[in-house]
């Protein structure tokens, strides 16, 4: 029993945290823009399959550096060369192009593992080795240090964006274009390229994440989906656009489906999020801390 | 300074602007007034590049800017202060001061005009640290127009300052906006409260369903007997 409780509080949290890194990031560019970046889940595979590629040849920092550019790089580009110009035609064509990226990405990243000779799904080692051991015990359940660690770095990442969006001068335009897009661009605001720096952002803790779980977590091409699913399922308990509210989102789906896998049934855990997002959407489709419904 | 010519806007089929000419002198404080629905907003939109006109041009220091992007325009030094406001009502009193003077890379500049913005409107000093939300409806226009001038424009647009507020209200921001104008920053108002907007410009244009059916200074305009019955009701 104890140790049933503490699978669900140490994977709960420790899946919250890698929730909250990639909910964040969607929630903000929704907020900003208004965009709804189905290409999510996506950019987690770009930088987990990149970390999984380079690792044997470039070794662990240069290959976590490296697929957190490219990711980054990668949302940039997806903005300036196919969301900017749909964004002004209309909310569809966005999503419909989110999701061409999304697909085509999920492709690349097959074909590349058939090209590069690797399998398409696979684990990582460790990322964090302690005197020759990579996990330590707690009240007789086995914790591997890498969920320390990643609970330390997603919530620094986290604390820091919200720090730069509450009191930098861009981040206080990336407020002001979520509040009043027309009024920004009257301050002499660049609201697309600010949008730009939000999908970039977003891409990048979609990064983080993928870097840091992907060793505790098997990657496999179709994880783009189930992650993007995911999300939304957090942004929608949480409320749209609300930062806050994508932190206290992904805690609470993380804990209730992992009380439903270890308690009720793994097979029903996976719908969760589904359940999630059909209630919120019928009963409070702000979200618990949201303002603005989804449009 | 500002030269508006032949301008036309359309929003679909229906005619906004026809053949606006208009022209904005260095250091004056020309106001456009008419009815409602006359297109007064439209031309601000129109300087301002929030809208594209259908023909015509809109010259800005010898410049075209009629296709240039807002924030582009915004950067020529041209504050539009919006129908209806809109402020960041989510951000601060400071922080929407701060947006205002997003473009402006002087700190020592910044500061000046903040502390001109705070002795201009004490009550945005007291409540620098309140969300601009908060504020009441005077206030908020205050604010609006502070954000505005905190860019350290060369024209300034106005649109409607006075809708909606009480008259004490309204005669505290036209003396702002004289007061602004005699710092020398050129100002174009747009007003339906003609009284208001006669006493404090240099100069008048007559706007009515999207043309410019007169103009001249207050002395001219008053003695013409159609201003008089519709503008000033006597
Ligand atoms: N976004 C819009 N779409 C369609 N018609 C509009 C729009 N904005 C204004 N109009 C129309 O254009 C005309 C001029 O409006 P406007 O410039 O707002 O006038 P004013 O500011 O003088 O009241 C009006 O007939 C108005 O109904
Ligand atoms: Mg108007």
């Amino acid at each position: 029993m104890l140790t049933d409780i503490m699978q669900v509080l140490v994977l709960g949290s420790v899946e919250g945290a890698v929730y909250m890194l990639i909910a964040v990031g969607y929630s903000l560019v929704y907020g900003t823009g208004g965009i709804m970046n189905l290409a999510h889940g996506a950019f987690y595979l770009i930088a987990g399959y990149m970390l999984y590629w380079y690792l044997g040849t470039l070794g662990l920092f240069t290959s976590v550096v490296l697929a957190l550019i490219i990711v980054t790089l990668i949302g940039g580009i997806s903005y300036l060369a196919l969301i900017k110009p749909l964004e002004k035609k209309s909310q569809l064509s966005v999503v419909m192009v989110t999701f061409a990226i999304a697909f085509f990405i999920e492709q690349i990243v097959k074909l590349g593992c058939s090209i590069l000779g690797f399998e398409k799904e696979s684990t990582l080692p460790n990322l964090i080795e302690i005197k020759g051991t990579v996990s330590f015990e707690l009240f007789g359940t086995i914790i591997p240090y890498d969920y320390v660690f990643i609970l330390i770095i997603s919530f620094l990442i986290v604390s820091l964006i919200t720090l730069f969006i509450s009191k930098s001068k861009l981040g206080t335009s990336i407020r002001a274009i979520s509040q009043d897009r027309e009024a920004a661009t009257l301050m002499g605001i660049n609201a697309d390229r600010v949008l730009m720096f939000t999908v970039m952002i977003s891409a990048f803790l979609a990064g983080v994440a993928a870097v840091i779980y992907v060793p505790s977590y098997p990657i496999a091409p179709w994880q783009g989906w189930v992650i993007l699913t995911n999300s939304f399922a957090v942004v929608i308990l949480g409320g749209m656009g609300s930062l806050p509210g994508s932190v206290l989102g992904a805690f609470i789906l993380s804990y209730a489906s992992h009380f439903t896998r270890v308690f009720i049934d793994p097979a029903i855990s996976t719908l969760v999020p589904m359940f999630v997002i059909v209630v919120m959407l019928a009963l409070r489709p702000q979200g618990i801390l949201g303002k603005k419904e989804i449009d | 300074m500002l030269e508006i010519r032949k301008i036309y806007h359309y929003y679909g089929s229906a005619k906004a602007l026809e053949e606006v000419n208009l022209q904005v002198d260095e250091k004056a404080l020309d106001a456009v007034i008419g009815p409602n629905g006359a297109g007064k907003t439209t031309l601000l939109r129109v300087i301002s590049g929030l809208e594209e006109p259908d023909r015509g041009k809109v010259i800005f220091l010898g410049e075209r800017i009629d296709e240039l992007e807002p924030h582009e325009i915004a950067k020529k030094g041209i504050a539009h202060c919006p129908e209806r406001r809109k402020l960041f009502y989510d951000l601060s009193v400071l922080e929407n001061l701060k947006m205002g003077s997003f473009a402006l890379k002087d700190k020592k500049k910044f500061k000046e005009l903040l502390d001109f913005v705070y002795e201009t409107f004490p009550r945005l000093k007291e409540r620098k640290k309140q969300r601009a939300g908060t504020l009441s409806g005077g206030e908020q226009q205050m604010l609006a127009l502070a954000r505005a001038i905190m860019s350290d424009p060369k024209l300034l647009l106005l649109d409607e300052p006075s809708l909606g507020l009480a008259p004490k209200v309204k005669a505290q921001i036209f003396e702002a906006i004289k007061k602004i104008r005699d710092e020398g920053t050129t100002t174009l108002l747009v007003e339906q409260d003609a009284v208001l907007a006669l006493n404090v410009a240099d100069y008048i244009h007559v706007l009515e369903e999207g043309k410019i059916e007169m103009r001249g200074t207050k002395e001219e305009l008053v003695k013409e007997p159609r201003i008089k019955q519709v503008y000033l009701g006597i």
